[in-house]
């Protein structure tokens, strides 16, 4: 199982704070969480955009879509946006 | 008098130690090269000082400055700037400011007041339509912040039998005790940084309280109204100002900061804190947040309200749940949400606060000066704080600032400030571009003074966090155009709709990984524009500002002057500095920024600042100490 924690305007948009996902790949999360997104809130006007719109972060480190999953890995999804 | 609109016509003099009130000559022409706000108090300070003044001397100025678009009805633009002598750091400084007291200034019918001297007992100023009444303030003196503020609202409506609309600011108990880092606070908003409070204190004035019926005069009402409109539209629309921060404030950025490596965490040792998830802008809005509140004017509204024993009040900036947070291994948010308060109560600054503790934390653990403080130890915080502002034991020493500390102790190369003023929570080994403006920023190791590279490097943008080519320009220019920004008397967070959506919206997109890879690339076409912003003499939809100031002042106004505005007022306030000793041999970073790479294994995690601070100076046109030369002041009609 992979934990995928969420952050952002994202999270409070869709009250989803963390799942756990049982997943291979970065790109496999995306789906699986809009569906959830939706499940919850079937007039959501969050899109699949607005998540793609975030950094994905693997064991503290930066990673693609295309990046591999293991046992136990924690996955963070951040916005990008800022301003401080 | 002035023949521009926007403005008052008046700045004056306050000589606090005869009660006597002046006009201070201040030019159309000045108008027209300084605008306002920040850069007018660096041309009267450069005017005025000789270089021998200190922070506490009577002949040290503050300077209280609008702009001209401050009570225009422009979004975020009821702000206001405070210039001193900073005793923290010895040089100029200036601390910009949400509170009512800018506003209500105009309403008086000023735009900027001088003040000198020192009041022969603690006084508190009442200003009505430009008339001054010097009161004492014996029985004011002691008390904390609000409680001031409540006490002077009452005085005013007392003796006008009616609620009385009026702006005003004071010191708490830490500016009273001149500690180096106290803050004056305006409302709920503080001006923080560099002891601008102390300054307040060391000439016994408590507070000011402006009130009036003056409207402020607008050039075209027409196209100013709808410009403003098009304007506040904008920003509700943008990522950034229309909803990260309104949804989450500045307090959002934690999360982000986390996952680049740049939030500072134990004293700067390390850019990451492994329970950030607990000190973050998702809680504080999930478990925390009230309701959003704003400076006045501002459709973004980034302040968060908490309630802290019963009572709401302003919840914690980004900078104080870094430094308070990871910063000193604290993961209790709701001890964060406290200090906060009482560090506002007592006005002192809690970014210097916050990191004058984590080195003393850190100084106490590596046996240099013991004095009970540990990282993760939160018992005797709320103590100490409280200890600072009333200079009582160790109190009395932290109240010195981490400079000062690590001169007498030892311990320098963990004392994360730069020019005695200590950082915001941004780790910049991360963000090399942001190291350098800390280095060569004007009041010291500021964030926005320093340009607010991060912006680029990490956060909205992504440019190489790690290469210096091209930041010294970039670094140029941001730091340029938000002195022009500051000068109109608006917030900064209105310049960053020049960030077209798409590039924050869609950070993993073609376009925007492009544009990240090619930034590094740009050095040289940025110093064409900073050479010769006369190629930018056209208005720039992002940038709204410069139609504002044609529109609400009658002044001509482009990018091209904006800009050469913004690098004049940089260009005076670092001559100021030069009367005080400033140079290149001042513009450095702790030696564990530059020195100890972030991640051992990668030596590229520091900050390259000699390579940066070259290139910088030469983009700048500063000779090799870092000074502007006669010629460069000349050009820029400085002198
Ligand atoms: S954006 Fe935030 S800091 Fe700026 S004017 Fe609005 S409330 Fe104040």
């Amino acid at each position: 199982m992979v934990t995928v924690k969420l952050f952002g305007t994202f999270r409070l948009d869709s009250g989803i704070k963390e799942m756990s996902l049982d997943v291979s790949s970065v790109k496999d999360i995306f789906p699986i969480i809009m569906d959830e997104v939706k499940r919850r809130d079937p007039q959501t006007a969050l899109t699949m955009k607005d998540l793609k719109g975030c950094i994905v972060s693997l064991n503290g480190k930066q990673v693609g879509m295309k990046a591999q999953l293991q046992d136990g890995d924690t996955l963070f999804l951040v916005p990008a946006v800022a301003g401080g | 008098m002035t023949k521009y609109s926007g403005y008052m016509g008046k700045v004056l003099m306050v000589d606090l130690s005869k009660s006597l009130i002046s006009e201070y000559p201040w030019s159309d022409e000045d108008r027209e090269l300084y605008i306002g706000a920040k850069a007018m108090a660096s041309k009267i300070m450069f005017d005025n000082f000789t270089g021998k003044e200190t922070a506490f001397s009577e002949d040290n100025l503050i300077i209280v400055s609008t702009g001209p678009l401050t009570g225009t009805g422009a979004p975020c633009s009821n702000r206001f700037n405070i210039s001193t002598l900073s005793p923290l750091t010895g040089i100029t400084t200036s601390s910009n400011c949400g509170g009512n007291f800018g506003y209500y200034l105009k309403k008086a019918g000023i735009d900027a007041l001088v003040i000198r001297g020192k009041c022969p007992v603690p006084t508190w100023i009442e200003i009505k339509n430009d008339k001054f009444f010097f009161h004492e303030a014996g029985d004011l003196w002691g008390m904390k912040v609000s409680q001031s503020q409540e006490e002077l609202q009452r005085r005013m409506n007392e003796a006008r039998k009616c609620r009385v609309k009026c702006g005003m600011l004071s010191i708490g108990p830490a500016g009273e005790n001149m500690v180096k880092y106290a803050a004056v606070i305006s409302g709920e908003r503080a001006a923080g940084r560099a002891g601008v409070g102390a300054v307040f204190g060391s000439k016994n004035l408590k507070a000011m309280v402006a009130t009036g019926n003056h409207e402020v005069p607008v050039f075209d009402p027409e196209k100013t109204t709808k410009l403003y409109q098009k304007w506040t539209e904008t920003l509700r629309k943008h990522p950034l100002t229309g909803n990260q921060l309104p949804k989450m404030g500045t307090a959002g950025l934690v999360s982000p900061m986390q996952m680049r490596g740049i939030l500072s965490t134990r004293n700067y040792a390390y850019g990451q804190y492994e329970h950030f998830d607990k000190v973050s802008g998702e809680v504080l809005a999930e478990d925390y947040n009230i309701v959003n509140k704003g400076c006045m004017s501002c459709p973004i509204k980034c302040a968060r309200t908490v309630n802290v024993e019963g009572q709401e009040v302003k919840g914690p900036e980004l900078e104080t749940l870094g430094l308070l947070g990871g910063g000193i291994m604290n993961d209790n948010l709701e001890l964060i949400l406290k200090w906060n308060y009482e560090l506002d109560e007592l006005g002192m600054d809690t970014i210097s606060a916050a990191s004058t503790l984590a080195w003393a934390m850190e100084a106490n653990e590596q046996g240099l000066w013991k004095n009970g403080l540990s990282f993760g130890k939160t018992a005797n915080i709320s103590k100490t704080f409280e200890n600072i502002a009333y200079r009582r034991g160790i109190g009395n020493e932290l109240a010195e600032g981490s400079r000062w500390l690590s001169e007498k102790y030892g311990g320098k190369d963990f004392a994360i400030q730069s020019k005695g003023l200590e950082l915001a929570a941004y780790e910049p080994r991360r963000s090399v571009g942001q190291g350098l403006g800390y280095a060569v920023s004007n009041r010291g190791g500021c964030h926005l003074n320093g340009g607010y590279l991060v912006i680029v490097e990490n956060l909205g943008l992504n440019a190489d966090p790690q290469t210096p080519h091209a930041k010294a320009d970039l670094c140029m220019l941001m730091q340029d155009l938000m002195e022009s920004v500051s000068m109109t008397g608006q917030c900064l967070f209105t310049s960053y709709a020049v960030f077209p959506s798409f590039l924050i919206s869609k950070p993993n997109s073609v376009v925007t990984k492009t544009v990240n890879k090619v930034i590094p690339f740009l050095g040289p076409v940025v110093r064409i524009l900073n050479k010769f912003p006369g190629i930018a003499s056209f208005h720039l939809f992002l940038l709204p500002h410069t139609k504002a100031i044609e529109y609400a002042t009658g002044m001509k106004c482009n990018l091209a002057r904006f800009i050469r505005a913004g690098e004049r007022s940089y260009n005076v306030e670092r001559a100021v500095n030069a009367k005080f000793g400033v140079s290149a041999a001042m513009d450095t970073l702790p030696k564990r920024l530059t020195n100890v790479p972030q991640d051992p294994k990668d030596p590229s995690t520091k900050v390259p600042l000699e390579v940066m601070k070259k290139v910088y100076y030469e983009a700048r046109g500063w000779d090799k100490n870092g000074l502007p030369t006669e010629e460069k002041l000349r050009k820029m009609k400085i002198i």
